[in-house]
């Protein structure tokens, strides 16, 4: 971890002294606008009308700060030293009421309360009036798991003149699990944790054989029995026959990295609907030691969302080393949609797998990149489009290529998965 | 990122958005109301609100403020191009006619600078909080220009409020102050940014409370007052208040250590600053007509006689000058060694309204005494008082052949009034001028006082910039150097020369007014550029007569006549309440007829909202809304029943309530039960109508069952409300 740089300190300094001093920018420049009003103007001239406004500045911003001060103080010394242990284990992306709440102060006027978490991260807190009380809802952006929670609680004038902040440190751990979106099961996962024979998804776990069924939507239609069907007026597919069976041991991990929210959705899909097999292995960047069952396995994807995306070492290596010498088993690493600081380790570790080993690309929506006109460049802030740029994602399944093995991705916009082929088709592999 | 997460679209404007667009609308419209015509003005206020909209609309999108700002420059640039355009073409003119181009020129122009602009301030203060004070203050800026006519004391301007306020009664300076409050609260809006909109009313509740009470404390703290003039006339009496002294005293009895401390205040300076003070400080009423002889009303509060080796000092002695009075009245004082009524000098009443702080009173010369009067506005008027001068009726040309000074006067007085620098250049040069002077004359006081007068006059040059100051004597810098300098070098230099000449002399200050200033009335507004210090000359049996030297030539720009206008609003602001069938004793009693009115007002403004309340409350449950009826017509009962001293203790259930109090009102337990179950929801529409049948029934037997001096009472009692629970 980096030390923080002199600016960071500084600009922490700064925001520690503004904390405890009630005015703020706003507020000082009111003050600076309306003494200069006032002294010049209301005294030197004898602008009455600037006399008031300056006065009224002043006195506004006198009476903001100690409101907003004595509040802050007040409630401060009401709050209990710690609300209480409460864990909380929640899915990014929708709202869960924790339970915390502060007393809404709705009948003291130039006063305001609302509160942030600083710890974890990424987290959008909405308050609801119950009871006189204001309660707590969080919805996090991202997962992530953290052993205290770090509220910012800030009491403010509703003109933006004061404010006082502190903050409030309360022991609860804290799972925020990765939002599956559209992801339900994942096909193309199941079949390459199959040993053997053609892979079909809707093959059962303990394997499957069939030669003429009953016509299903998405056979394909030359496979009808047309003669069959002159006959009986019933539509039968002749299949070849599969032999599906899954593999008994596979192993996956979890690589942390920006982006990688995708990743961990489909890591996290793939444990709860068992796509993994009856035994698997389970690791991830930023949880030590593997996971066998599902809940170790879910707080090993919520961990990696806490890790330090600048550490350029993956774990993979060593994850394959201690569980990959256990036979052949298959193993299946998720990984971001960009190429980035992790990519030399886990081509390397690729390619010192003895065994199968297959990455799932997750992502958050695909785009072609085109190229803005200069008057939208100009006029607009380019905001970066949701998901990951196409010849960015072909790159990355390029370079995983490269190491010899197979890639999927996973949209987890869209729910869908992209084979090899499919890949070809959308020119993103090459 | 989120997969459930969706990129905010820009929200159509709100309330909020509307009413920030209608404040900057409102600024708009004033600014450029005396720029342009009708079509400008129309659609600077389109411009305005379209702005602030789009503003608040834009600052919702990803547009970058380098984008925001360059369009809005182009506009504002092709705008005003076009909009000059219209009048510059020949064709457009001929086409639509001058008077439609030049309407059409002027809707073009302020809408491309307005709009813009306000598009700009709202679009950065919706991005960046604090260039909110950046909107509040082009807002405010727009609001004060409007207003600011009214500076310097003129408060009877802008003329559209001004007259506006004083054909109805009312104080314009109130209104000024109150229009300040107005635009405080506008200003406090534009910064808000509390979501919960219903908490809005508090807020800005409190800062009303809190504009009414700034208000209040400027009726009771006073307006604000013009910087101190250069001449130290201004300022606040009670610093120089000598505690061991006695204020009633009056004048004459001053002590040595307090004079000696207001010793400074006659200082030379390189850089007089006069203070640019137009503003008024101080208002006469004449009782009487009265041109002075000298064309000026010369309003003395002190005088420099005492020579300490560089310049003229308040004197130290309490045997000379006894006729500056150093200490406001309060009670009726007189004023020893005035000159008597005689041929020379008539008696005059003058009332005196100070609107600024001053450190001692000031009169015509010369006073003969002095009593306090009620200040007519304590706000307006800092104090009033009422002064009996024995002014000068006597032409100059007829009092030549006086003798000068008293006869009786000891040679050390006369020492005194003529003690000059020993620098023989002051009598030589006084010495040269009595030559000037015809031979039958050369021996008059009056005569050589004139002479020295009129060699200022043609020979020195007024100005505010001198660089005497640091000379050991300032006036021989000024006299035998470059003879410009300002009032107080020429009073000094006059002095000097007419003491060398052995006539008494001294310098007086105070304030002094060009008769032609009156209009004609009987008022005379003193403005603070008015201050000035002059040379007096004692003649036996008139008195101290002003000498002023008036420089023919000056380097700076003579002081405007005062606003007419105002002379008179101040002079009748001043008469209105003036009283003169006073009590000397009762300046600081209580006025209890007027505090019996107003605590009968504020009671009857009580007793008028609690009645108001109460009736509300009585009669809402027949014209409220069907759903919330059974709320409100439950309320009402419980209304009644407290009146008649039924009311709900602490603790006690509303059923046990309904029990005890059903022994009086049967119907009321029933009432209770249907609130109940319409407060659950478990009842019906359709039954609103049974709940107003039982208030009806409640009524009816409370009614029977209470007396009927009882409900009198609880009818009577406008709180009753306040006890039903």
């Amino acid at each position: 971890m980096k030390p923080p740089s002199l600016l960071r300190k500084s600009k922490r300094f700064l925001r520690r002294i503004s904390d405890v001093v009630p005015p703020t920018w706003r507020g000082g420049l009111l003050a600076a606008i309306s003494g200069a009003a006032l002294w010049l103007y209301g005294f030197g001239h004898l602008d009455l009308v600037l006399y008031i406004l300056g006065i009224s500045g002043l006195l506004m911003l006198v009476l903001c700060s100690l409101l907003t001060a004595g509040t802050a103080l007040w409630l401060h010394r009401r709050l209990p030293k710690h609300g209480g242990a409460k864990n909380h284990r929640i899915e990014a992306g929708s709202p869960i009421p924790t339970g915390w709440g502060v007393p809404s102060l709705f009948w003291l006027p130039l006063v305001t309360l609302h509160w942030e978490w600083i710890t974890p991260e990424d987290i959008e807190v909405r308050t609801r009036l119950i009871g006189g009380v204001l309660r707590e809802e969080i919805v996090a952006q991202r997962r992530g798991h953290a052993s205290q929670v770090k509220r910012r609680l800030v009491v403010e004038d509703p003109f933006g003149l004061t404010r006082v902040a502190w903050v409030r440190v309360d022991p609860s751990e804290v799972t925020i699990l990765p939002s599956k979106g559209r992801l339900k099961d994942m096909p193309v996962i199941q079949s390459k944790t199959s040993a053997e024979g053609t892979p079909w998804p809707t093959g059962a776990p303990e394997g499957d054989r069939m030669e003429i069924r009953r016509y299903m939507p998405g056979d394909s239609v030359r496979n009808i029995l047309w003669k069959t069907y002159a006959r009986t007026r019933q539509l039968n597919v002749r299949l070849p026959e599969l032999s599906i069976e899954r593999s008994k041991k596979t192993i996956a991990y979890l690589l942390a990295a920006p982006g990688d929210e995708a990743a961990a959705a489909a890591a996290r899909v793939a444990l709860e609907a068992g796509v993994l097999g009856e035994q698997w292995i389970f690791g991830a960047d930023g949880y030590v030691g593997t996971a066998e069952s599902l809940a170790p396995a879910l707080e090993a994807i919520a961990r990696s969302g806490s890790v330090e995306h600048g550490e350029s070492r993956s774990g993979l290596g060593a994850f394959l080393r201690e569980v990959g010498n256990q036979g052949e088993v298959h193993c299946i690493v998720f990984t971001p949609p960009t190429a980035g600081a992790w990519t030399e380790d886990v081509l390397q570790a690729a390619r010192d797998y003895p065994g199968a080993l297959s990455f799932v690309v997750g992502t958050d929506g695909v785009w072609r990149g085109q190229k803005t006109p200069w008057w939208r460049r100009f006029l607009f802030a380019q905001e970066k489009p949701a998901g990951i740029r196409l010849d960015l994602l072909g790159a990355l399944l390029r370079l995983l290529g490269s190491a010899g093995r197979q890639s999927f991705v996973i949209d987890r916009m869209s729910g869908r998965s992209f084979n090899q082929a499919q890949q070809q088709a959308l020119g993103a592999s090459g | 990122m989120n997969p459930n997460q969706r990129n905010p679209s820009p929200a159509l404007p709100g309330v909020v958005s509307f009413l920030r667009a209608l404040v900057l609308a409102v600024a708009a419209t004033i600014l450029c109301w005396p720029l342009t015509v009708t079509s400008g003005v129309l659609l600077a206020i389109l411009g305005a609100m379209a702005g602030a909209m789009a503003g608040d609309m834009a600052s919702r999108t990803s547009l970058r403020v380098s984008g925001v700002l360059s369009i809005c420059s182009i506009l504002v640039i092709l705008g005003t191009w076009t909009a000059r355009l219209m009048v510059k073409s020949t064709f457009i003119a001929s086409a639509l006619g001058p008077v439609v181009a030049l309407w059409m020129s002027e809707a073009a122009l302020w809408f491309v600078l307005i709009a813009p602009t306000v598009f700009l301030l709202r679009f950065l203060s919706a991005r960046k909080p604090v260039m909110a004070i950046f909107e509040v203050l082009a807002v405010g800026t727009a609001l004060a220009i409007s207003l600011a006519a009214h500076r310097e004391g003129m408060v009877h301007r802008p003329l559209t409020i001004g007259d506006w306020a004083w054909t109805r009664g009312l104080d314009p300076v109130m209104l000024l102050l109150v229009l300040g409050a107005g635009i405080t609260l506008l200003l406090a809006s534009l910064l808000v940014s509390e979501d919960r909109r219903r908490r809005l009313p508090l807020h800005f509740g409190v800062l009303a409370a809190l504009a009414l009470a700034l208000l209040l404390m400027v009726r009771v703290s006073g307006l604000p007052q013009p910087n101190p003039s250069g001449l130290g006339l201004t300022g606040d009496p009670e610093e120089n208040k000598d505690g061991s002294e006695d204020p009633s005293e009056g004048g004459g009895g001053s002590s040595s250590d307090k004079k000696s401390d207001e010793m400074e205040d006659l200082e030379f300076k390189n850089e007089y600053n006069s203070g640019g003070q137009q503003a008024p400080v101080a208002v006469v009423l004449l009782h009487d007509d009265y041109s002075p002889p000298a064309g000026v009303y010369y309003f003395r509060q002190t005088a420099f006689s005492q020579y300490n080796g560089r310049r003229l000092v308040q004197t130290t002695r309490d045997d000379v000058d006894r006729d500056v009075v150093s200490r406001f009245p309060a009670k009726p004082i007189r004023i020893p060694e005035a000159p008597e009524v005689s041929d020379q000098r008539m008696n005059l009443k003058t009332s005196m309204g100070l609107l600024v702080d001053h450190v001692r009173p000031f009169a015509l010369d010369s006073p003969a005494a002095l009593r306090p009067i009620q200040n007519p506005d304590p706000m307006r008027f800092q104090r009033a008082f009422e002064a009996l001068s024995r002014v000068q009726t006597i032409p100059y040309e007829k009092m030549i052949g006086q003798l000068p000074g008293n006869s009786d006067w000891n040679d050390e007085e006369w020492d005194y009034y003529t003690d000059a620098p020993a620098d023989p250049r002051y009598g030589e040069l006084a010495a040269r001028l009595m030559d000037l002077l015809r031979e039958e004359y050369r021996d008059d006081p009056l005569a050589q006082a004139l002479a020295i007068k009129a060699f200022l006059d043609e020979r020195g040059i007024y100005s505010l910039k001198s660089k005497h100051a640091d000379a050991t004597d300032p006036t021989a810098s000024f006299l035998f150097g470059d003879l410009t300098g300002y009032c107080v070098h020429f009073a000094h230099a006059a002095t000097y020369m007419m003491r060398s000449r052995g006539i008494p002399a001294r310098v007086a200050a105070g304030y002094a007014i060009a008769e032609s200033a009156r209009g004609g009335g009987s008022t005379v507004m003193i403005r603070g550029a008015d201050a000035h210090a002059w040379p007096e000359i004692y003649l036996e049996n008139v008195g101290w007569v002003v000498i002023d030297p008036a420089p023919q030539q000056t380097l700076d720009e003579p002081s405007g006549p005062p606003d007419q206008r105002l002379q008179s609003m101040l002079g009748e602001m001043m008469r209105q309440k003036m009283s003169d069938e006073i009590d000397f004793g009762d300046e600081q009693a209580i006025n209890w007829s007027r505090l019996w009115f107003f605590a009968l007002m504020a009671l009857g403004a009580v007793l008028a909202m609690g009645y108001g309340v109460k009736f509300y409350r009585a009669l809402v449950p027949y014209f409220g809304r069907p759903l919330q009826r059974y709320r409100v017509a439950y309320r009402a009962t419980l209304d009644r029943l407290a009146e008649v001293g039924l009311k709900r203790h602490f603790g006690e259930s509303r059923e046990s309530f309904a029990q005890r109090a059903g022994r009086r009102a049967p119907s009321f337990v029933e009432l209770t039960q249907q609130h109940l179950r319409w407060a659950l929801g478990s009842m019906e529409r359709g039954q609103a109508g049974r709940i107003s049948n039982l208030m009806v029934s409640v009524e009816s037997e409370i009614r029977r069952s209470t007396p009927a001096w009882r409900r009198v009472l609880g009818f009577l009692n406008p709180f009753s409300w306040l006890m039903a629970r």
